[in-house]
């Protein structure tokens, strides 16, 4: 996309702040929701996506996700590689958020992502499905590993 | 509570004005894209982890007339220690692996099978992964992405292309794209193998199908560790063995000690009895696809004293197989350390996907767990019943399982 005219930039705006808190989510806590957003919209635009996505919110919820993986790689090859120059340091000293919050930020982003869809915002598996353009099947098994993982680590979801 | 934790994540700050950052996104977009620098920076890291691959595979890398779809080869695992107990040590590792990346370009993109190898070595979140052993059949995720400069739409074609590939023996097929339009890579997931006690594997991928210029294929995250006996429970049984009467409410139990020397064929396990005036108990071993033997051990004590023969501290019970031990691994299942109801139901309901309905149902039911047929149910609301395992069923059998 070119030129994003102003009716453009009117949808994005209308969408930012539901984008601003899937970000916040689904992003790292090395990474600004804002800044997630921000590379997500560039990432769409310069391939055209948007123009041609029936439903803007749930592409950009997508780009969101890509982002934040790609990112969630790129920092854990970097940790990796700083934890063997530590010789098996294991400290996980990179951890920003609150102790409260650590169990749900090491799950990945997708998982994240599902969770926030179906707790936060009461989406149906199936929704999730088509917002993240997963499979159903996949869906449920991403919520039932993150469940699991934070029933094991927390104790429960609550 | 997890959606408030999920709101506190979903808040965070600092926060910018919304205009400001859909600005820049617009200015940036808008912008020349670094092409020639991202290609650099992507043909510079391919080269460069290629070079190190191929003088460090140069003696395994096939040529093209020798490429097959024979399994990888991958180090070899070792059998249990002779003469010594198996250590039975959770085999729940941790949450996820971050693995390296390795970059690598198809060697050849000529017609016909294609050989790709690649590195992978575990990495660590907070460390809990550094020094366990990887044990068998993680989940890899291979990607098959575009390269940086070309990453952003996927063509239809791209999208709904799949690849049948070979890995470690076992033939499977990449599923379709998880992520469609917009994103980067498209992802796909297949059962792999892990040499234990090596961090630092090779791995063999056998392709079927050529890839297009400026495609590269990276292995990335070996996730979801706690998976890796998943596909065990759904094994073939090839013994069992039991103490006491029967037992009426299965509660899985720790296994203390795996003897496999001790008679031809036969897994001896001892435990740790939850009552020493209830010994009743039944340990089953199943035999997965990776080959690896998994042992369960259920007690029941729930039955009254006097029920069952008295015993001491520790129990053992013969398991006899129907086939030889060989070098074969052999894991224990996962006991939740707190033993507590609702883990109980994780494991259940781990253990009854691929069954037929009526046998899930049953053995729910047998496991003193309430069961519901969530399969057309829009699960908008959650009510939350950690005595209850959902179920869905297609063709009959159960797809999914979890506690309620």
């Amino acid at each position: 996309m070119g030129l994003v005219d102003e009716q453009w930039r009117d949808r994005l705006l209308s969408v930012y702040p539901s984008l601003r808190r899937f970000a916040g989510v689904v992003g790292s806590a090395d990474m600004s929701p804002d800044d997630l957003v921000h590379d997500a919209i560039v990432s769409a635009l310069r391939g055209g996506g948007l123009e041609r996505a029936d439903d803007v919110e749930a592409y950009l919820r997508r780009a969101i996700v890509n982002c934040a993986s790609n990112e969630r790689r790129r920092l854990g090859r970097h940790r990796s590689a700083i934890g063997r120059q530590r010789h098996g340091a294991t400290d996980g000293t990179w951890d920003a958020y609150p102790s409260d919050l650590g169990h749900l930020a090491a799950l990945p982003a997708t998982a994240r992502a599902v969770l926030f869809l179906h707790y936060v915002e009461g989406r149906s598996f199936e929704e999730i499905a088509g917002v993240l353009a997963m499979r159903p099947e996949a869906v449920r098994q991403a919520a039932h590993r993150a469940r699991r993982k934070l029933q094991l680590n927390v104790g429960g979801i609550g | 509570m997890i959606d408030d934790d999920l709101e506190k994540l979903a808040n965070r700050g600092p926060h910018r004005d919304p205009a400001e950052v859909i600005d820049s996104a617009i200015t940036t977009a808008a912008s020349p894209k670094p092409r020639v620098q991202a290609r650099f920076v992507v043909v510079s890291v391919v080269v460069v982890l290629v070079a190190g691959l191929v003088i460090g595979l140069a003696s395994m890398r096939p040529t093209n007339d020798q490429v097959t779809t024979d399994p990888p080869v991958i180090a070899p695992v070792p059998a249990p220690t002779a003469n010594t107990p198996t250590s039975t040590a959770p085999s729940v590792i941790a949450t996820e692996i971050v693995c390296p990346a390795v970059e690598v370009n198809w060697p050849d993109r000529a017609d016909g099978p294609t050989m790709v190898a690649a590195t992978i070595e575990s990495g660590s979140i907070g460390g809990s992964i550094a020094g366990y052993q990887l044990a068998t059949d993680p989940y890899v995720f291979l990607t098959r992405g575009l390269s940086l400069e070309d990453a952003g739409d996927l063509t239809a074609e791209q999208q709904a292309e799949t690849v049948p590939v070979t890995v470690n023996g076992y033939d499977t097929e990449v599923r379709p794209p998880a992520t469609g339009s917009g994103g980067q890579n498209v992802r796909f997931v297949f059962p792999a193998t892990a040499s234990p006690a090596d961090p630092c594997n090779v791995w063999m991928i056998s392709a079927n199908t050529p890839m297009d210029v400026d495609q590269f294929v990276s292995l990335l995250d070996v996730v979801d560790m706690e998976l890796l006996d998943e596909p065990l429970t759904q094994g073939e049984e090839i013994g069992s063995g039991a103490i006491g009467p029967r037992i009426d409410v299965a509660e899985p139990w720790p296994i203390g000690t795996i003897y496999t020397d001790r008679e031809p064929q036969t897994l001896i396990i001892d435990f740790t009895p939850p009552n020493q005036d209830c010994i009743a108990a039944q340990a089953t071993a199943t035999i997965g696809r990776g080959g690896a033997i998994l042992i369960s051990l259920s007690v029941d004590a729930e039955r009254p004293d006097g029920l069952c023969a008295s015993g001491a501290d520790t129990n053992e019970i013969r398991i006899p197989l129907a086939e030889p031990i060989g070098d074969r691994r052999i894991y224990t299942s996962t006991i939740p350390d707190t033993g507590g109801k609702s883990e109980r139901a994780e494991l259940v309901a781990d253990s009854i996907i691929g069954l037929p309905t009526n046998d899930a149902i049953d053995l729910i039911r047998r496991s003193g767990f309430e069961v519901r047929d969530n399969t057309d149910t829009d699960e908008v609301e959650s009510d939350f019943n950690p005595e209850r395992i959902d179920i869905y069923i297609v063709d009959g059998v159960v797809d999914f399982a979890a506690v309620g």
